[in-house]
């Protein structure tokens, strides 16, 4: 149980250090992907659901100390993420395609409503915000989709040695 | 119900603690964690961001020293031709000519002909002297509209008359098939010695008269006895130039 949330910190760690160092390289317009969107619903779907909390939770605040303007703001998301999806996935099947593709789009529409709302407050809404914000959202899930069948599909390549 | 939330609710209770409070207060929570819990993962991030930099700084600066190198190649290259063209434009009777680059050679390697980046379109016509800043180099033998064909001193089929420079003993510049380039054609008893200038000569309806080209480095009688040789020095090294200058107007 330890090793398997370790290695998940681990897998965590990995990804926040791609999502920090690589993820602005393909920025569009001002909007870096989050790829710890599809990591976190991969996690919620593969591990027990309080494990999976608490990894993404441990991972999102060491995510927020490089941006310590909104420090506390991405735990508290990803907890609403991980418990939403983790609501939404009981009715389905543990191997259910559809329902994680409904994860997936669940947790950027969560993430970038939360966003819309944070960045009206402050600045004000306008048609440009809303029209960026879904141009984000968009791209964000495709970025999503990839990284989320990916580390579906890797995960599930197994070694077979055969001896004749 | 609330064993089966106490993780969920636990995390959220973290959240607001770390969510309350102002920028300032947030960031000073963020940047105790920082130095403490996660300062290995803080420190790795800020030491990549700055090698990323230093990276971006260094291939900014590469990019700045390739082009003053450019730059400075550039200005040594015009500089050059500026003092090759001076060194030309103040011979006598030589004010109009064409400065050329040679581009290319043609033909085995002492019979070897020099291809130059003008031709007919900058008015270069078969025949015209061609010389370069220290002495001569030979004439134009073939023309197209953007190149055309030079044939050197050191060519074996080139001959003009040449002449000392302090006693205007006259004689035919020639070169033989080894690149040896002498003064032929000398009448026996002439005053000619070692170290003496060679010059174009006035017989020459291609040269203007007294153009440097050589040295006499070895003075020989011909076989005949009729004449002697001087073998030169020549001030042009034909296979180490870059630019030459085509005369246009004929002496």
């Amino acid at each position: 149980m330890i090793l398997k949330a370790l290695w998940s910190w681990i897998f965590g760690l990995i990804f926040l250090y791609i999502q920090i160092m690589l993820m602005p390289m393909i920025g569009i317009a001002d909007w870096i992907p989050n790829i710890l969107l599809p990591w976190a619903v991969f996690l919620i779907w593969t591990r027990p659901r309080d494990m999976a909390l608490i990894v993404s939770f441990i991972i999102m605040v060491m995510y927020d100390t490089t941006q310590p303007g909104l420090f506390g703001y991405s735990p508290l998301m990803f907890l609403i993420i991980g418990l939403s999806i983790s609501e939404v996935r009981k009715p389905f099947e543990a191997e259910s395609k559809a329902a994680m593709m409904i994860s997936l789009v669940m947790a950027n529409l969560i993430w970038f409503l939360a966003l819309w709302l944070a960045l009206g407050i402050t600045n004000g809404f306008s048609v440009r915000l809303a029209t960026m914000n879904l141009i984000a959202f968009i791209y964000n899930l495709v970025i999503s989709f990839i990284v989320f069948w990916l580390l579906y599909y890797v995960s599930r390549l197994r070694l077979v040695r055969v001896d004749e | 119900m609330i064993k089966q939330y106490l993780v969920p609710i636990i995390l959220f209770i973290l959240c607001l603690v770390m969510l309350i409070g102002s920028v300032e207060s947030r960031s000073a929570r963020a940047a105790f964690l920082g130095k403490t819990v996660f300062y290995p993962f803080t420190h790795s991030i800020h030491t990549m961001r700055s090698n990323k930099e230093l990276k971006t700084e260094l291939t900014k600066l590469r990019e700045q020293l390739a082009s003053e190198t450019l730059k400075n190649l550039r200005l040594q290259n015009e500089l050059k031709l500026y003092d090759w063209a001076a060194t030309v434009a103040m011979d006598e009777g030589l004010s109009d000519f064409e400065t050329c680059e040679v581009i290319g050679y043609a033909g085995a390697f002492q019979m070897r002909n020099l291809i130059v980046n003008k031709g007919s379109l900058k008015g270069i016509k078969i025949e015209s002297p061609v010389v370069s800043a220290t002495g001569i180099v030979g004439k134009v033998i073939s023309v197209a509209p953007t190149h055309c064909v030079v044939m050197p001193f050191s060519n074996p089929d080139f001959q003009m008359p040449v002449m000392d420079q302090n006693t205007s003993v006259q004689g035919i510049l020639q070169s033989d098939i080894r690149g040896s380039v002498s003064m032929n054609m000398i009448k026996i008893g002439s005053q000619i010695s070692v170290g003496d200038t060679i010059v174009t000569s006035n017989l020459s309806q291609l040269y203007p008269k007294a153009y440097p080209v050589g040295t006499v480095m070895r003075i020989k009688e011909s076989s005949d006895n009729l004449f002697i040789s001087a073998e030169l020095a020549p001030f042009t090294q034909v296979e180490n130039l870059e630019h030459v200058f085509v005369l246009r107007r004929h002496k």
